[in-house]
């Protein structure tokens, strides 16, 4: 049998520290005053002080392996929903050349066949996205909230992570998606006009703002990502203020641009 | 300033110009936004169902010296008010939640009596050689199955003659039928098992949500 501070087997006991135990049936002896018997502590203040100490580093450990796993998972989602929406759109097309033959599904299995994958992929999309959303709550509750979960999980694949994203300046968060135009403003010199269309220009609060106040409101969006991240990385407390200066900050903008 | 005391170990009532607190005495900084009055701490109602339970009065029991298995803790706001009363005790923190688990480690690097595990409460055996038996086991998890996990854990962790507070959700059992019906299956399935000391409603704080206190055989 193995407890966290030892194994005991045919009545002799070991002493080894590990928190990962199983055992499948309730113990028959006190875990407590058997490891004080057998002196792997002088007393209760040293057995809870040690396992308290064991636990926080164990557990930290442990925490920080599946939060890392879970935003790869994100961005393999993210991914998929792209792949299957490729798909579509390629089938689509080859399907469009085929109708514009003349051909009907009557004549041609092919059409069926085509019409039907198309609408199977579709629906493997949106399931894709219904888990996104879920993910995207789970890991980072305020990005989601601010950002919406598939702006929000295309900045945590194009950064590489949620941790990535949560080390990113505003300034830096506000042009991710729009690299090759950077590269390109910078390429041509001062007279190149810097970008403006990173990924954050597809949220409905920017893209739907007047031209002239668009950068205003996708700096002001930049920000309030940039603090739901570092609270979603950093603490995990939830801060329904960031949504709210959010909307106030467009109606602002959206009254001075007429 | 006025300090009220109530049957419950470290909770005290505190008059401040003229309004009313539920505190517990505590030399720790807040933990979710509380308010602080020089050696206590705010238990505010709205975040904590326990909270609600100490306030209206019920006779429940909580000793300092107690050892407690918390199922459900998410970042700690109640665990941080529990480890103020049983501030003689260990209270084994569970929660399988890695986001809320950021916070409870945070009160537990700061707490000598708080022992966080990052564990499934649906698994025990997964705890069992860390967790010892305890006078009473917590739970608040919003789980269909929980009564089940209630069982289980105190099965491997629950002395004879231990007490069990349980916090039901009817939206989490089945978010259709009525809540009565819910509680009295609940109730029913739980005398199997536990003595039923008291169960108690924590409207308006925590809408359809009960509180059921039970002692073990
Ligand atoms: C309503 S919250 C608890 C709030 C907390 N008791 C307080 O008052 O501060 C429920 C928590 O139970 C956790 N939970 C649900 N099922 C669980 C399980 N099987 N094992 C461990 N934790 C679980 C959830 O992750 C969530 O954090």
């Amino acid at each position: 049998m193995k407890v966290w501070y030892g194994e005991i087997k045919d009545d002799e006991f070991r002493r080894k520290f590990d928190l990962d135990v199983r055992n499948e049936r309730p113990l028959d002896f006190d875990l407590v005053g058997f490891a004080i018997e057998n002196s792997v502590f002088s007393d209760r203040d040293e057995y809870y002080e040690t396992l308290r100490e064991l636990a926080i580093k164990n557990e930290e450990r442990r925490m920080k392996e599946i939060l890392r796993s879970e935003d790869m998972f994100i961005i393999s989602l993210i991914r998929a929903y792209d792949d299957a929406l490729k798909c579509v759109n390629l089938l689509s097309e080859r399907l469009y050349d085929i109708k514009s033959l003349g051909y009907e599904d009557e004549e041609s299995p092919p059409v069926a066949w085509l019409e039907d994958r198309i609408e199977s992929l579709k629906k493997l999309r949106k399931e894709l996205e219904g888990e996104l959303e879920e993910k995207m709550l789970a890991v980072a509750p305020n990005l989601t909230r601010v950002a919406g979960h598939m702006i929000g999980a295309r900045l945590i694949e194009r950064a590489g992570g949620l941790k990535r994203l949560a080390m990113l300046p505003s300034s830096k968060i506000q042009v991710i998606g729009a690299e090759r135009a950077l590269y390109r403003a910078l390429s041509r010199g001062k007279r190149g006009k810097p970008p403006k269309h990173g990924i954050i220009y597809q949220h409905p609060l920017v893209r739907t703002l007047g031209r002239r106040v668009r950068g205003k409101m996708a700096r002001y969006l930049a920000g309030k990502i940039s603090l739901a991240v570092r609270l979603d990385y950093f603490s995990g407390r939830i801060d329904d203020e960031l949504e709210m200066g959010l909307k106030k900050r467009f109606h602002d903008l959206k009254g001075g641009s007429g | 300033m006025r300090v009220i005391e109530t049957r419950i170990p470290n909770v005290f009532i505190l008059e401040v110009d003229g309004r009313k607190f539920l505190v517990t005495r505590s030399e720790y900084p807040p933990h979710y936004g509380e308010r602080k009055f020089n050696g206590f701490k705010e238990w505010r109602l709205s975040r904590s169902k326990l909270g609600v339970l100490v306030e209206r009065g019920i006779k429940i029991k909580i000793e300092r010296d107690w050892k407690i298995l918390y199922l459900g803790a998410a970042s700690g706001t109640t665990v941080s008010h529990l480890a103020d009363i049983a501030d003689r005790g260990v209270i084994y923190a569970v929660e399988y939640a890695p986001r809320p688990f950021i916070g409870l480690l945070r009160l537990a690097r700061e707490r000598k009596n708080v022992i966080p595990l990052l564990r499934n409460a649906e698994l025990p055996e997964s705890y069992n050689g860390i967790v010892e038996r305890v006078d009473l086991i917590y739970q608040d998890i919003a789980q269909k199955n929980q009564i089940e996990i209630f069982e289980e854990n105190a099965r491997f962790f629950l002395r004879d003659g231990g007490y069990g507070i349980i916090m039901v959700k009817a939206k989490s059992m089945d978010s259709t039928a009525d809540p009565r019906k819910i509680y009295s299956e609940v109730m029913e399935r739980l005398e199997n098992n536990f003595r039923i000391i008291n169960s108690v409603d924590l409207e308006p704080y925590h809408k359809d949500h009960i509180a059921i206190e039970v002692g073990y055989r």
